[in-house]
């Protein structure tokens, strides 16, 4: 057993092969920068899906405002959901629009504008949520749109912001700091349930 | 869509760059990969491959990629280690075609040969499957301890206790004829 391990370790190429690694840093990022960024002109699988997805909403459902997800057979077909960040207070103020918080008996206070939709999202995942067998939704944002929550977010430090599904009120969190680059939806969401979301504002971008 | 909503929108911590989403998971990650890769593969050149390609595959499959530091590594380091077995079976698959081609030796220069030659131990560890030499590279270089390795190749700590059983099971064997040869 310590032979391996002292053999493994005093022929281990690591060590000296790191600085190879420090030379070759910067070409290997332009490499796999370059490499993905040609990938976009082959949409791929995934993509197809989600257009296909899309079209099935589009022709299968005439329902107003397309925000519900539905089933058709044992196929699921997930139409587009609305998502909206918008600043909030915690107290009513003239202009501000009442809402009450999902899941909570709390209301805010929202302002009309909204800082970013659908059209601001680049990508969303699904993860492992901290309560087992539970998932959360995260949303990264375009770049016109991480400017837009950059800007709306720094002068609103310690007051709410709200995340708006399909007009509902989602979350409002405190902001401790300003946010930019994405958005996390934790709903103590099933992974099916999350999925459809995610994939409901991917389409409805 | 009926789960209870409860926490706060999170800036993405620890990245390096806000380039692009695809630079700043390189930024974060590459350097953990490369230290895997240069280890599961003879030459600097294939760990810079492998490492390319493994950030191509998140490139083409982003929705996949979890949040979190963490479960981004796992997920990258898992797709190191599938890009890395592809290889090895096509390699497989080209050797039980063309045997001839795989006699020890032949298609090596002669440096990398008495390079080889010197390390019997890691000639034996290229010869495991990549994802148990991973897993003897993690315990026995990296010294993680084996719950770290199981949730980072995404299998249970059973299954990661028995591919460092028998991939040590064979490097030592490699040691013990290395010394039968010699005397």
């Amino acid at each position: 057993m310590n032979d391996v391990h002292e053999q493994l370790r005093r022929d281990d190429p690591l060590p000296g092969d790191l600085r190879a690694l420090e030379a070759a840093r910067a070409e290997l990022r332009r490499k796999v920068i370059e490499r993905s960024s040609s990938l976009s002109a082959e949409p791929p699988a995934r993509s197809r899906r989600a257009a296909l997805l899309a079209i099935a909403a589009v022709l299968t459902a005439t329902i107003a405002g397309g925000v519900v997800s539905m089933w058709s057979g044992s196929a699921t077909v997930v139409a587009a959901v609305r998502f909206e960040v918008r600043l909030a207070e915690d107290a009513p103020a003239e202009g501000l629009t009442p809402a009450s918080v999902e899941g909570s008996t709390r209301t805010i206070y929202l302002h009309d504008e909204v800082v970013v939709t659908n059209g601001h999202i680049l990508r969303t995942r699904v993860a492992e949520d901290m309560t087992p067998g539970r998932c959360r939704v995260e949303v990264v944002f375009t770049p016109e749109g991480r400017t837009r929550m950059q800007a709306a977010t720094a002068g609103h430090i310690g007051r709410p912001v709200a995340i708006l599904i399909d007009g509902r009120v989602v979350l409002a969190p405190t902001l401790r700091a300003v946010i930019a680059e994405s958005a996390v939806i934790t709903g103590s969401y099933t992974r099916e349930e999350a999925e459809r979301l995610a994939e409901g504002l991917r389409l409805g971008r | 869509m009926d789960g209870h909503s409860s926490a706060a929108a999170l800036p993405i911590a620890g990245m390096a760059s806000r380039e692009e989403p695809l630079g700043s998971l390189f930024d974060a990650h590459h350097e953990r990969l490369y230290r895997l890769a240069r280890r599961m593969t003879r030459s600097v050149d294939d760990a810079l491959d492998l490492v390319q390609e493994t950030f191509v595959r998140a490139a083409r499959d982003p929705h996949a990629i979890p949040y979190g530091t963490a479960p981004e590594e796992a997920w990258l380091v898992r797709v190191l280690v599938n890009v890395q077995r592809d290889a090895w079976r096509r390699a497989a698959v080209r050797r039980r075609f063309a045997p001839r081609l795989a006699e020890p030796g032949a298609a090596e220069a002669p440096q990398e040969a008495a390079l080889i030659a010197r390390s019997v131990v890691w000639h034996a560890l290229a010869s495991l499957p990549p994802r148990r030499r991973a897993v003897v590279i993690l315990r026995e270089l990296e010294a993680l301890p084996v719950p770290e390795i199981a949730a980072l190749l995404g299998v249970s700590a059973i299954t990661i206790r028995w591919h460092l059983a028998a991939g040590l099971r064979r490097l030592r064997q490699v040691i013990a004829d290395q010394r039968e040869d010699r005397k």
